[in-house]
C-alpha cells in the first residue's frame, strides 16, 4: 500500500493583536492509500488549522507556514498557488468543513450546487453532470429526486450527505472531514458514520477524520493522532493508541470518555490547555501532567515506539 | 416537584388564518424527589429543553399540572419570588448565558438582590462561599473577573454558582456540558453529584448523551417527539432497555473500540419527526424495526412493565 500523505514538521502561525498564535507547531503525520487517520483533540488545539494547512487555505494574518506536506511525493507547500488550485484542491484533496451543511446556498438546488465543479472544472454538460450527481446521491443513500430540492427542504442528516457529495464529486484521493457529525443527533450521526465506512471500503478513499470525540474516531480510523496545544503528542494505529495509550494526555482523554458498556466512571483531567500565544516552554502538557519531571521544561522529541507509532513525552526518552 | 400530564404547545401563525401548533411537550408526568438526579434523554426537537423551561415556569404550560412542595404552581403568576428562590435553571451555552459587561461578583449578586433584597447579611461572603463550592478557588481571584477572562468550564461553574446562590431545592441543568471539552466534562458532572449529595437538591439533567446520564443520574426518562417513552432507574434502563427507540439510541452511541471500524453499527433509520405534525399512533412507528398492527393507529400509554420500569410501547401490552 502506497504512502499518500506525509506531513513533516508543519508549522502554521497566525498574527493577532495579542501576539503570534502557534496553532500548528511541528506536526508530523503519515497516511497510506485507503486508510483513515483520526485527528483527535480538544477545541483550540489546532486540528482545523492542520486541515487548512493541508488544503492551503491560509488566512491573511498567517505569520508562518512551513514544513513539508508531501502529497503523492510532491511537496505542496512549495507548489504554486494557481497550480494547487487547478490541480489539487477539490480534485485530489477535498474537505468537508465544520458546519458546512449550514453554508449551502439557500436559493440554488442542491443538485446544481454539487454539479458545479463538474461543469466548471471538468467540462461536463449539464445532463452528464446531473447523471453523475444522481449516481453519487444513490451511493450516499439520498433519493435521486433530491437533486431538485433546495437546502431548506432537507433535514440535517440529508444536508450533511449533500455536503459530503460536494467534496466527493471530483473523486479526490484524500478527503478531510472536520467534525462532520457534530451538529447531528446521535441516531443520525451513526447513519453518517456507517456511510463513511461504506465509502472508505467502496472507493478506497483516504481520509483525515477530525473530531473531539475519541469514541467516534474509533468508528472509522485505522490510525489515531492525538493533538494537544498545536502538537501531535501521540500517533499510532488505533489499537496501539486506544488500548495502550502512552502519552499522559492520551491516557487522560481516554479515561475521561464515558463508556456505556463498561462500569468504570469517567475521570476528569484537571486544568485547562495553555494559550497558544506564548505557550510554556518545553512540553505543553506539563502543567496538567501527573508525571511531571524537571526535564519536562525542555522540548520532548518524537520517540519511536514501534514502526507505526511515536510519542512526544520524556517518560519514554 | 411533580409534573402531571404536562403539555406545552407553541402556536405559530402561518399566513393570515392558518395556525400551526407545535406540541413540544405533549403529556409528560414525572416526579422529582429530594436528592435525586433524573436525566431527560432525547434528540434535538424531542421537547426536553421545553420540558425543563416549563418546569421552572420560564414557559407557560398549555395544560397539565405542576406541583412543587405540595403547592400547585401551574397558574401561579405575578409573584413568582417564592418559586424562583426554590427552583433554578442552568443553560447550555456558557458563552452566551453570562453578561459580558458584568463581573462575576455582579453576576452572582443579582439573584440575591432580586430574590432576597435585604435578607442576606453579607452578600460578599455568600458569594465567596458559593464560588468555593463550585471550585472556583481562591474566590477572591475570580470576584472581579469578567466572563471573557474565564475558560468554558469556569464559565459554566459561574452559571452553576448563580443557580446555587439562592439555595434552591430543584435545579434544571440543560445540557450543561455539551459545549465543554471532553476532558473537563466529567469534572462538571462530578460537581453536580456533590451538590446533590451535600444539599439534597433535586436535579433534572437534560442531555442528548445517554452515556453521561449513566454515570450522573439515578433515573432516566427517554423522550421522543414530546413524550416520555421509557422511564426507570438508570442502570435498569441502560442494561435492560425495553422501548425500541431506547435500544436504538443505546446502539448509536459510539464507544472507543478499535474493532468498531470493522463493522457497521445497527442504526435507527430516518430522522426524528417534525413536532408540528407528528405521525399518528406511536410517534416512533415510522422508524421502528418492530412495528406491527396497532402501532400506526393507537397511541401507546406509559405502563409499568417491570417494577419501577415504565415503557410506552405496544410490544409490552
Amino acid at each position: 500500500m502506497g504512502l499518500l500523505l506525509e506531513v513533516r514538521d508543519l508549522h502554521l502561525y497566525y498574527r493577532t493583536i495579542k501576539g503570534v498564535v502557534q496553532a500548528v507547531d511541528g506536526v508530523d503525520l503519515r497516511l497510506e492509500e485507503g486508510k483513515v487517520v483520526g485527528l483527535v483533540g480538544e477545541s483550540g488545539c489546532g486540528k482545523s488549522s492542520t486541515a487548512n494547512a493541508i488544503m492551503k487555505l491560509l488566512p491573511k494574518n498567517t505569520a508562518r507556514y512551513d514544513g513539508e506536506i508531501l502529497f503523492d511525493g510532491v511537496n505542496i507547500i512549495d507548489l504554486d498557488d494557481e497550480i494547487f488550485r487547478r490541480e489539487y484542491r477539490w480534485k485530489r484533496i477535498a474537505m468537508v468543513f465544520q458546519g458546512a451543511m449550514n453554508s449551502l446556498n439557500p436559493v440554488i438546488k442542491v443538485g446544481d450546487q454539487v454539479a458545479e465543479p463538474l461543469i466548471l472544472k471538468e467540462g461536463y454538460t449539464r445532463a452528464e453532470a446531473e447523471e453523475r450527481v444522481k449516481e453519487l446521491f444513490r451511493m450516499l443513500n439520498l433519493p435521486e429526486s433530491f437533486v431538485n430540492r433546495y437546502p431548506h427542504e432537507l433535514s440535517g442528516g440529508m444536508k450533511q450527505r449533500v455536503v459530503i457529495a460536494m467534496a466527493m464529486v471530483l473523486e479526490p484521493q484524500l478527503l478531510i472531514l472536520d467534525e462532520p457529525t457534530s451538529a447531528l443527533d446521535v441516531s443520525v450521526q451513526a447513519q453518517i458514520m456507517n456511510l463513511l465506512k461504506k465509502l472508505k471500503e467502496l472507493k478506497r478513499m483516504s481520509m483525515i477524520f477530525i473530531t473531539h470525540d475519541i469514541a467516534l474516531a474509533s468508528d472509522l480510523s485505522d490510525y489515531m493522532a492525538i493533538m494537544y496545544a498545536g502538537k501531535i503528542v501521540e500517533f499510532g494505529t488505533i489499537e496501539e493508541v486506544l488500548l495502550d495509550p502512552k502519552h499522559p494526555y492520551s491516557q487522560g482523554l481516554i479515561a475521561a470518555t464515558p463508556v456505556l458498556s463498561r462500569d468504570v466512571p469517567p475521570k476528569f483531567l484537571p486544568g485547562n490547555p495553555p494559550s497558544l500565544i506564548n505557550p510554556p516552554k518545553g512540553c505543553r502538557f506539563k502543567d496538567r501532567c501527573k508525571y511531571r519531571m524537571d526535564v519536562c521544561d525542555n522540548e520532548p522529541n518524537s520517540i519511536k515506539l514501534s514502526d507505526s507509532r511515536y510519542v512526544k513525552c520524556f517518560l519514554y526518552h | 416537584m411533580e409534573l402531571s400530564n404536562l403539555k406545552t404547545y407553541y402556536f405559530l401563525r402561518k399566513g393570515l388564518f392558518k395556525r400551526l401548533v407545535v406540541r413540544a411537550v405533549d403529556g409528560v408526568s414525572l416526579v422529582f424527589r429530594e436528592g435525586e438526579i433524573v436525566s431527560i434523554v432525547g434528540e434535538s426537537g424531542c421537547g426536553k429543553t421545553t420540558l425543563g423551561k416549563t418546569s421552572v415556569k420560564l414557559v407557560e404550560p398549555y395544560d397539565g399540572k405542576i406541583v412543587f412542595e405540595g403547592k400547585d404552581i401551574t397558574r401561579m403568576d405575578g409573584d413568582l419570588k417564592w418559586f424562583r428562590r426554590r427552583a433554578q435553571i442552568i443553560f447550555q451555552d456558557p458563552f452566551q448565558s453570562l453578561n459580558p459587561y458584568h463581573s462575576i461578583f455582579d453576576i452572582l449578586k443579582e439573584p440575591l438582590d432580586n430574590l432576597f433584597r435585604g435578607e442576606v447579611d453579607d452578600p460578599t461572603e455568600k458569594i465567596m462561599k458559593t464560588l468555593e463550592e463550585v471550585r472556583l478557588a481562591p474566590p477572591e481571584e475570580f470576584l472581579y473577573k469578567y466572563p471573557h477572562m474565564l475558560s468554558g468550564g469556569q464559565r459554566q461553574r459561574v452559571n452553576i454558582a448563580r443557580a446555587l446562590i439562592v439555595d434552591p431545592k430543584f435545579i434544571v441543568a440543560d445540557e450543561p456540558v455539551s459545549m465543554i471539552d471532553a476532558s473537563s466534562r466529567a469534572e462538571i458532572l462530578t460537581l453536580f453529584r456533590e451538590i446533590q449529595n451535600r444539599r439534597r437538591t433535586a436535579i433534572m439533567y437534560i442531555t442528548h448523551d445517554i452515556s453521561t446520564a449513566k454515570y450522573f443520574s439515578d433515573y432516566i426518562a427517554v423522550m421522543y417527539a414530546g413524550k416520555v417513552v421509557e422511564y426507570g432507574r438508570t442502570m435498569e434502563v441502560i442494561k435492560n432497555p425495553l422501548h425500541p427507540y431506547t435500544v436504538g439510541l443505546i446502539a448509536s452511541v459510539p464507544e472507543p473500540d478499535p474493532e468498531n471500524r470493522k463493522r457497521f453499527r445497527p442504526v435507527i433509520g430516518g430522522e426524528p419527526p417534525n413536532p408540528i405534525n407528528p405521525p399518528p399512533g406511536c410517534r416512533f412507528h415510522p422508524r421502528c424495526p418492530k412495528r406491527f398492527e396497532p402501532c400506526d393507529k393507537i397511541e401507546p400509554q406509559l405502563k409499568e412493565v417491570e417494577k419501577g420500569h415504565f415503557v410506552a410501547c405496544h410490544l409490552y401490552e
